[in-house]
């Protein structure tokens, strides 16, 4: 069995500092380390345990109605089901569909324009958009001083009870960089403790020949930037990275996300115009527009699927499901 | 980072006190009139123009004195005409060579982890879409044969090919005056249709070249 660096590796006699503790990162020795710095925000138990108090608490929004958690709900691999695009406060609808909060530590840029191109910064956007929390970092900063349970959390954290815009989102990200998923059924096949069923290896097959291009294993996607042949959406006329570099050449093109887990995180695009994993297999089968001018280059021959194929890529898209961090007793709201 | 080499003969502010103290201070003017935010200042006969936001970087400050190079002690200052910190350097020379410094944020304070102290997101001057800080932020009023317009440039950008961050070198012609960034050169080179520009590319980049520019006797 792959050796699987645990979780909650707490180096209970290597102290961080004299007032919290060292944790690392588990993942797969099979998997290349992680670009996020772990050197400019180490993690310990205490910084984990109040990003997950943070994650959680609806205090980081103008009302007080919507936390992070809002939009990105652990059970449907952190993020929103059944809503095309999320809500924020007041009832406001965002434009996109959130993305899923998974294997954080390997991402380079974030948000599907890949705008924002640092994690621990990441939290900036979602607290002070107005359609989404609709609040200011200040207003935070504010709240969090005067609460009677934070000030000392943040001793817990950094030996004094200073609440500073960069102790906010490093311990925010600790949390949200935690959110390792690397034990599904294809990670258990790959160490060789399980073993695909005959309709998952065809599929397995499939997917290498049809997928891979962009959504590499073991991360399952390249983190790069494609327009996968969806026609601009008519409510939002999204350009997606163009919006970000003005190039022609980005017009379209979003990034490639993860499908791990990808049988709980519908619906599906950027602008959740997919509920079904059949429709994405039916639109790259059957939808693409080949004459797009950005269209990524691994969809430049079409697709040639049969119903029974599409049906076997979607069994072994299923065991990219990973239960164990879905149900992840440390990644959920924490019952004081 | 492309850095724009600007050389200007510029008017230091230089203020000498009997211990030899020397102040080198921005000094924000309309023309000839000193730059005060919500005055409205006339641009010609049918223009005028009211700032109510003046905000933006220097980092990087040198200080050249008898060819001795003297560095500001931190890193990035945010120069705020609303709190008047126009204060760039303090020190003690007989003399001064001249001064650079970057109008702006460079690369690696763009894609760093969060800051602190001038650079703290708290500010106001980062933005959480597209990674990145504001280097100048200018906000107010545009009227033009009575039609009023908002006014709103929050200027910046760092990926090539709009960096908006600009290398200045002052050479010290005359240690008597301001290092004067004079606003109404800059909104005669610009046009009136252009009043808004909120987000990186080509139209804040050449702004940002405009701004410096502006950096004038």
């Amino acid at each position: 069995m792959e050796l699987y660096i645990a979780f909650v590796a707490l180096i209970c006699t290597a102290f961080a500092s004299h007032y919290s503790h060292k944790i690392t990162l588990g993942y797969p020795t099979s998997w290349q380390k992680p670009v996020y710095d772990f050197d400019e925000n180490p993690l310990t138990e205490e910084g984990f345990i109040l990003g997950r108090k943070l994650f959680y608490d609806p205090k980081l929004s103008l009302d007080s109605t919507i936390s992070c958690a809002s939009c990105h709900l652990q059970f449907t691999a952190f993020t929103h089901v059944d809503h095309a695009v999320s809500h924020g406060i007041d009832g406001k609808m965002g434009t996109r569909n959130s993305p899923v909060l998974i294997n954080l530590a390997w991402n380079t840029h974030f948000h599907w324009d890949g705008g924002v191109t640092n994690l621990t910064l990441q939290a900036i956007n979602p607290i002070e958009h107005p359609l989404e929390m609709g609040f200011s970092l200040k207003g935070v900063l504010k709240r969090l001083r005067l609460d009677k349970n934070y000030p000392q959390a943040f001793a817990d954290v950094y030996g004094d009870t200073v609440i500073t815009t960069k102790r906010l989102l490093q311990t925010l990200t600790q949390y949200t960089v935690s959110l390792v998923s690397a034990n599904s059924k294809y990670d258990q096949v790959k160490n060789g403790t399980a073993t695909f069923s005959v309709q998952e290896q065809k599929g397995y097959d499939l997917f290498k020949l049809n997928c891979v291009a962009c959504h590499k294993e073991p991360l399952f996607t390249t983190q790069s930037f494609e327009s996968n042949g969806l026609p601009m959406d008519t409510i939002y006329k999204d350009l997606g990275r163009y919006g970000i570099t003005h190039n022609p050449k980005d017009s379209l093109k979003f990034k490639v996300p993860t499908l791990r887990n990808v049988q709980f995180s519908h619906p599906y695009m950027h602008d959740g115009r997919f509920n079904k994993l059949s429709e994405v297999l039916d639109h790259y089968v059957n939808k693409i527009d080949l004459k797009s001018n950005t269209l990524s280059q691994a969809l430049k021959h079409k697709m040639k699927l049969s119903s029974n194929e599409q049906k076997d890529i979607i069994a072994f898209l299923y065991t990219l499901t990973d239960k164990e961090f879905l149900y992840n007793q440390r990644f959920m709201y924490p019952r004081e | 980072m492309r850095l724009i080499s600007l050389i200007f003969l510029i008017q230091m502010s230089v203020s000498f006190s009997g211990n030899s103290q020397t102040d080198v201070s921005l000094n924000l003017k309309f023309g000839k009139k000193k730059l005060n935010l919500n005055q409205v200042y006339s641009l010609n006969d049918s223009a005028h123009i009211q700032l109510t936001t003046v905000r933006f970087y220097m980092m990087d400050v040198v200080l050249y004195s008898n060819g001795v190079a003297h560095k500001m002690d931190e890193s990035a200052k945010l120069i705020d005409a609303e709190l008047d910190n126009l204060l760039v350097f303090k020190g003690e020379f007989k003399t001064i060579d001249s001064l650079s410094f970057l109008l702006g944020t460079d690369d690696k304070t763009n894609t760093s982890g969060v800051l602190e102290g001038d650079l703290d997101p708290i500010n106001g001057m980062y933005w959480a879409w597209n990674s990145g800080y504001i280097n100048f932020k200018l906000e107010g009023i545009y009227e033009r044969n009575n039609q009023k317009k908002a006014l709103k440039y929050h200027l910046g950008g760092y990926a090539q090919p709009f960096q908006t961050a600009q290398q200045m070198v002052i050479v010290a012609a005359n240690p008597s005056k301001s290092i004067v960034l004079d606003f109404k050169l800059f909104f005669e080179s610009i046009p009136y249709e252009n009043t808004s520009i909120l987000i990186p590319g080509k139209e804040a980049a050449q702004m940002m070249n405009l701004l410096a520019n502006s950096l004038n006797e």
